[in-house]
């Protein structure tokens, strides 16, 4: 695997150069990583400061990243907001009607933990984690759109560096 | 516009015994009444041609431990005055009219009270569960004493 892993490094140095060698690992993750449409879905105040950093001024789209209507479009899930036990199972749906590989973000507090619902609550399910897999935990409440693009190349960075030998489905989710 | 003196007048010259002011604000007339009247009562100050109370902003219960506080938020469109009415019911088991027969908006406000306090309202034309989970089994969340099987409670702070 030496030489393998060292091509890339060698191939993209050079100028102009139509043609790069490089492995089906690093083409593919990079190509997942840079463009993550991620499933228009919010349910609380983090959803506003969501929609705010796809808007004009924080501007998603030059991650190559657009709000897609509909799961099944959809490769990354921001779980913006308080998830109630009644909203828990169509979470959990809209998650498992995505094609693979998915992702999941969770953004603020109440998809962290429960958040400031944790205590005295009888509707607010405790982390979206208990119901589906999360790749990153974004605190805040709600967190600011930067912190929501810092999560995102978070995740880039985590995709970047993915195995071809752990694509499975066993694996991941 | 009638202030909360003409208010309160009128609803006890109507019903002596049963009425009683709790609040003499002018944004914020209050009446404590008894709960046996409340239909009665609410087809009185709708239809009153000096009080016309015809629009229901909310239905609120309270848990005060001791009873449960069924509190209506009334006003009128016409004459653009307040009224808020007190009554008290059981804590468990309670039951009260509905006054869904006289206003009909308040079925929905009904029907949540019922469904987070435990209180049936009598006459209900339709009182089954919409807000909480379909298979909910765990009683009544919104008193003060209720625990359930993923309820945490609040950690005593200092001490």
């Amino acid at each position: 695997m030496g030489i393998i892993s060292r091509v890339p490094v060698i191939a993209e140095k050079i100028p102009g150069g139509a043609i790069v060698a490089t492995s089906l690992e690093k083409i593919l993750n990079l190509s997942r990583a840079s463009s993550m449409w991620y499933l228009l879905f919010g349910t609380a105040c983090c959803a506003i400061e969501m929609m705010c950093t796809g808007a004009s001024r924080y501007d998603f789209d030059r991650f190559g990243m657009f709000f897609r209507a509909s799961p099944r479009q959809a490769d990354l899930m921001f779980v913006a907001g308080t998830i109630t036990y009644k909203m828990a199972p169509r979470v959990k749906r809209l998650y498992e009607q995505m094609a693979e590989p998915r992702y999941v973000i969770a953004m603020g507090g109440c998809a962290c933990n429960g958040g400031p619902f944790y205590y005295d609550s009888y509707a607010v399910l405790k982390g979206v984690d208990l119901i589906i897999p999360v790749d990153v935990y974004l605190p805040g409440c709600p967190p600011r759109p930067e912190s929501l693009m810092e999560a995102c190349i978070k995740l880039q960075e985590k995709i970047k560096r993915e195995k071809l030998q752990d694509w499975s489905s066993d694996k991941r989710g | 516009m009638a202030d909360s003196g003409t208010i309160i007048r009128l609803l006890v010259e109507k019903f002596p015994s049963q009425v009683e002011a709790i609040e003499l604000n002018p944004k914020q007339t209050a009446v404590q009444i008894d709960p046996r009247i409340v239909v009665a009562f609410f087809e009185f100050i709708k239809t009153h041609p000096d009080l016309k109370m015809a629009y229901l902003s909310s239905i609120s219960g309270v848990d005060m431990t001791t009873n449960i506080d069924i509190v209506y938020f009334l006003s009128s469109i016409e004459y653009k005055h307040k009224l808020t009415v007190r009554t008290k019911v059981n804590r468990k088991g309670g039951k009260i009219d509905t006054i869904s027969t006289v206003i009909k908006g308040a079925n929905w406000f009904e029907r949540e009270i019922w469904e987070l306090f435990g209180v049936e309202f009598l006459g209900h034309p339709n009182l089954t569960q919409f807000l909480l989970p379909d298979d909910w089994d765990e009683g009544p969340p919104m008193l003060r004493d209720w625990t359930g099987r993923n309820f945490v409670k609040m950690p005593e702070i200092g001490g």
